[in-house]
């Protein structure tokens, strides 16, 4: 069903189909957000995502006339931006865990305002886009689609051209994949975790 | 870490579970931390100015559309003149200004032989047709040139039949003169030398060839 921001686009598209490019600002405001998130959960980079969400609204812009009158906009556009950042991926493969370092830096800063607390945080979040990385591109933009971006089943299936099926069991298979993986990262954490009680010997430079 | 640990690996493709059979996973205590966590992850934002460079990117496209679009419409119109000239029937002073400026083209051709044979001592003693393109150059350019004369300044039949006449004579003597530079001299660029010698006069003399018919008939019809 149409939403009121679905008809609110097409009325934008209208408008810059009879020539007012300027209107189509109104869109990149709109959906810059989402697009540039897309971006950088799949790269794992700002600068990449950056780059990458420019080019799907310029795609975007050049590939208008072919938008359907009645078709939404927002399954649509995620389609050139998951296509777009697909390709990209497919041409420059990230190295691990180099890009992790980097992409964690360029994850956003939480809420808190403790020190200790935003240091965990950060952790934590450096461990979850690790993790993401070290998923299929499929699998990536299944989860990344879903929990990011809050789309259905029906959603991720229209944006990745795959059956509903299939959408669901690549969102299923990453996050078990991503429990796992996480799980993984907590042992070594509390194996690696300091006693509470000081050890006397010396520690013979080990991390 | 071993490096080859560290780079991406990627988990065998997804086995083909009807989705049907899931459970609804993500009530599953087992991954509700992990859901939790991925959906209280705090959105990134783009740059500030990042919609005036998209809008700057789409501007900078559109001029080169534009530019392009431009470009494709002179191309266009130049070529739909160029077809209108080659198609329809020109006046009789029309042929000889063609017949006067591609006499002058050989005339030029001969000037360029000329100074360019000079540098050419080492070929050998057998290539005495190249040897004499310069004249053949400037004979071709006299002819030529007499007949545009002719059809500017006498026209009448006799003028016609004589240009034609000329011009079969050239078109004949170019695929000659052609073929025989290419038996005097061989080597790996004696095709090239052949088409130039003989494809362009050809082309030249059917083209002077066709103006001189299309006038012809435009007369006979009266």
């Amino acid at each position: 069903m149409d939403s009121e921001q679905d008809r609110s686009d097409r009325r934008i598209i209208r408008q810059v189909w009879q020539g007012h490019t300027q209107a189509f600002a109104r869109l990149v405001d709109s959906y810059k957000g989402p697009v540039f998130n897309l971006a950088l959960r799949m790269t794992a980079s700002r600068q990449d995502a950056e780059d990458l969400a420019q080019e799907t609204f310029l795609k975007a812009y050049l590939g208008l006339k072919r938008f359907k009158p009645d078709g939404r906009f927002f399954p649509w556009l995620f389609t050139i931006a998951v296509n777009t950042v697909r390709n990209h991926l497919k041409k420059n493969p990230p190295v691990l865990p180099a890009r992790w370092a980097a992409g964690a830096q360029d994850l956003p800063a939480g809420p808190d305002s403790d020190p200790q607390r935003q240091l965990e945080d950060k952790q934590q979040r450096s461990q979850i886009a690790g993790a993401l990385q070290r998923l299929s591109i499929e699998q990536r933009e299944a989860v990344v689609l879903r929990y990011y971006q809050d789309l259905s089943f029906d959603d991720i299936a229209a944006v990745c051209a795959v059956p509903v099926s299939t959408a669901k069991m690549r969102v299923y298979r990453g996050i078990q994949r991503l429990s796992t993986m996480l799980d993984e990262m907590l042992l070594r954490n509390a194996d690696n975790d300091p006693p509470e009680k000081p050890v006397k010997e010396p520690d013979n430079g080990r991390k | 870490m071993d490096e080859n640990d560290s780079r991406q690996r990627h988990p065998p493709a997804e086995a083909e579970e009807p989705a049907d059979a899931l459970p609804n996973f993500e009530a599953q205590q087992a991954f509700g931390r992990v859901i939790e966590q991925l959906r209280a992850e705090p959105a990134a934002e783009p740059a500030a100015d990042f919609t005036l460079r998209v809008m700057a990117g789409i501007s900078e496209v559109q001029s080169e559309m534009t530019d392009a679009a431009t470009a494709a419409r002179q191309l266009k119109k130049r070529t739909a003149s160029l077809l209108r000239y080659l198609t329809e029937t020109p006046s009789l002073s029309d042929i000889a200004l063609c017949f006067l400026l591609a006499g002058f083209f050989y005339f030029l051709l001969g000037v360029i032989f000329f100074l360019g044979i000079q540098n050419l001592e080492p070929l050998p003693e057998t290539a005495g047709w190249l040897r004499l393109q310069p004249q053949v150059a400037m004979l071709t350019a006299g002819v030529l040139g007499t007949l545009g004369l002719l059809l500017l300044l006498v026209a009448g039949g006799f003028a016609l039949r004589l240009a034609r006449l000329g011009t079969i004579a050239y078109i004949g003597f170019s695929v000659f003169n052609g073929i025989w530079i290419s038996l005097e001299n061989t080597g790996p660029f004696t095709p090239i030398g052949l088409l130039c010698f003989t494809a362009a006069p050809v082309l030249l003399g059917l083209f002077l060839a066709a103006s001189l018919q299309r006038y012809h008939r435009r007369a006979a019809a009266g």
